[in-house]
């Protein structure tokens, strides 16, 4: 329990100063690491992003660049250091900021164009409704797939640490056995606790403790993690159900 | 660059919709939470189910714990009962059709009539339980009074050891649910077809004064024939109550009383009030719906589908692309009672209608 403990306090320091609270400060003083703190974040959330741009209907490569021009946007137009409130969730600041971005950037696309902002599209209202009729009902709007898109990416990111922290002690194989009993609902039958006490040489006693050793340490690592994107530790709570609606909402479209 | 996010920043080793994620990617139904979710290889886990746990405070909560599921033992599946010999599959483990409650089925043989069957064996945990086991023959006889076509029967009970197991017949095809999960929706002729055959198989529970309580995709059979022609049975009544026996009328303000699906229970089930085939018209509604749409009509946590299936309204327009009368069909079984009482009785006039 001690090492794991340690280990988990190990990453503490790269919690603290890549917290969304912390990172925001840091911008608004130009504190020096803050964009290293701000990609270590982005790091972790850049797929909803570029999914988000993708459902848009831009190809994988514009998808790409903008993801990457929007990070630098960040960046080099000191967007952070003039976010006026301190509250707010890292992942709303996010999608609102993209969402300006692509803004500007399909304004300036178009202005390239002759004709600028002008349309003139025909619309065959016989056919679109035929087509209408034809698609699934779909209630899902890109904001809320990107919510989902986000709290699979946070799931996967607190599953990946955990691996790593494993990994580092020589654990590997000992969360590689474990890890299907985290399965909340145990979807899919389980080892024996005797098979994996076997293949792991421990007895079942000491299986069960780790078994409850990793479940703790998961739950942490998720909450951690939601508590890096959220300003204020009381929104932890808020924030999980929130991911939990746009999970549900998006009815299985998100792929982990 | 240094210190900006560069494009070495981004892993995309990582990405969650690599194209071979995509292509091993399998839509799922938590069977706690309701919720669909994809699940890959590598990311089987409801996403919702864990982020619910981390509110829960993570092994406290009582949905966390594996030590309460069912779970085969090893001797199980050694097992051989009486002249039912357990079919293994390629890694040498006993091939396993489904599990519930009470118990798990398995694919068997009968050594003596040479031929499969379906074999339900009760759980190890329940063996020393005496009102479980008692649940468990009740649940063998209650299906073995039922003879339909479209009901799978039950011919033996029998008992190995101290493990109680019945012998039922095997239906070749796949789960209702796995249909639909493959195909997403079903086409209106084959899905009527298939409400017709659960129907007639309900009129048959119904005779014997039984109630299913449990219509679900995951409990009917379906398999598709040369020609096209679809074939549809009622698998495990293994929540089948008599009418008017005590139990049918379980109220959920008794915690773990109710019995059944939230996602297709009936809203007097929910309710506690007393229950007859009509609630199990309800599921089948929910069932037809799911069928036509690739989706449950109502979806969240057990307490929020509880709610919606009791309060909400329906949402019909969903259904606007069919043609009025078989959309009619899923609104009648999906009728509230009371006080409404119109939803059709099985042997009367939802048959008719369809």
């Amino acid at each position: 329990m001690k090492d794991d403990q340690s280990s988990l306090a190990g990453g503490v320091n790269r919690f603290q100063t890549t917290r969304w609270s912390v990172v925001l400060a840091s911008a608004r003083s130009e504190a020096p690491g803050y964009r290293e703190a701000l990609a270590d974040l982005c790091k972790v959330y850049w797929y909803p992003l570029y999914a988000f741009i993708r459902h848009r209907g831009s190809s994988p490569e514009d998808a790409q660049d903008l993801v990457q021009g929007f990070f630098l946007h960040l960046i080099e137009y000191k967007t952070l250091s003039r976010v006026d409130r301190s509250k707010g969730k890292f992942r709303s600041f996010l999608l609102a900021s993209l969402q300006n971005y692509l803004s500007n950037e399909n304004d300036r696309a178009r202005c390239l164009k002759r004709g600028g902002k002008a349309e003139f599209v025909y619309i065959d209202l016989e056919k679109a409704e035929d087509r209408f009729e034809l698609e699934p009902v779909e209630e899902l709007t890109p904001e809320k797939i990107f919510d989902a898109r986000w709290a699979i990416a946070l799931l996967g990111e607190a599953m990946n640490r955990l691996s790593r922290e494993y990994m580092a002690q020589g654990k590997e194989s000992t969360f590689r056995a474990l890890r299907a009993f985290l399965d909340p609902i145990n979807t899919k039958r389980l080892p024996s606790h005797e098979e994996v006490a076997a293949q792991l040489g421990v007895s079942v006693g000491s299986l069960k403790t780790q078994i409850h050793r990793l479940r703790k340490q998961y739950t942490a690592t998720v909450r951690e993690e939601i508590s890096r994107t959220v300003s204020d530790s009381a929104d932890v709570d808020m924030e999980t159900h929130a991911l939990c609606q746009a999970l549900i909402a998006a009815e299985g479209w998100v792929i982990p | 660059m240094g210190n900006t996010v560069n494009a070495d920043a981004i892993d995309r080793s990582e990405e969650p919709g690599k194209e071979a994620g995509l292509e091993q990617h399998e839509i799922r139904t938590c069977a706690a939470c309701g919720a669909r979710f994809s699940a890959t290889k590598e990311n089987e886990f409801c996403p919702v189910c864990m982020l619910r746990n981390v509110l829960a405070g993570g092994v406290e909560s009582g949905e966390f714990s594996s030590e309460d599921s069912v779970k085969p033992t090893q001797e199980d599946r050694a097992q051989r009962f009486e002249h039912y010999e357990l079919v293994k599959g390629e890694d040498g483990t006993p091939v396993e059709l489904g599990h519930g409650a009470m118990g798990v089925t398995y694919k068997a043989f009968d050594a003596d009539l040479r031929c499969p069957v379906a074999l339900k064996v009760i759980s190890e945990k329940y063996l020393g339980d005496a009102p479980a086991q008692l649940r468990f023959l009740r649940e063998a006889r209650s299906a073995a009074s039922v003879r339909h076509p479209n009901v799978a029967s039950v011919f033996h009970l029998g008992k190995t050891g101290s493990s109680y197991f019945y012998a039922m017949e095997f239906v070749e095809g796949e789960t209702l649910e796995k249909f639909i999960r493959r195909s997403r929706c079903l086409e209106v002729n084959i899905a009527l077809e298939i409400v017709a055959q659960v129907t007639a198989g309900l009129a048959a529970v119904h005779k014997q004064k039984l109630v299913h309580r449990d219509i679900k995709p995951s409990n009917i059979m379906v398999s598709l024939e040369d020609g096209g022609a679809v074939s549809a049975k009622i698998i495990d009544l293994g929540l089948a109550k008599s009418l008017g026996e005590p139990g049918t009328q379980t109220a959920i303000s008794i915690p773990g009383a109710f019995a059944g699906t939230p996602a297709y229970a009936s809203p007097e089930q929910f309710a506690g009030l007393p229950i007859d085939i009509r609630s199990d018209l309800y599921s089948l509604g929910a069932t037809l719906w799911e069928m036509l749409t690739g989706r449950v009509p109502f979806r969240g946590a057990p307490g929020e589908v509880m709610h919606q299936h009791q309060q909400r309204r329906y949402r019909w327009n969903n259904l606007r692309m069919f043609r009025n009368p078989w959309s009619c069909c899923s609104r009648r079984c999906c009728k509230r009672i009371p006080p409404g009482a119109r939803r059709p009785l099985p042997n009367s006039n939802l048959c008719c209608a369809l």
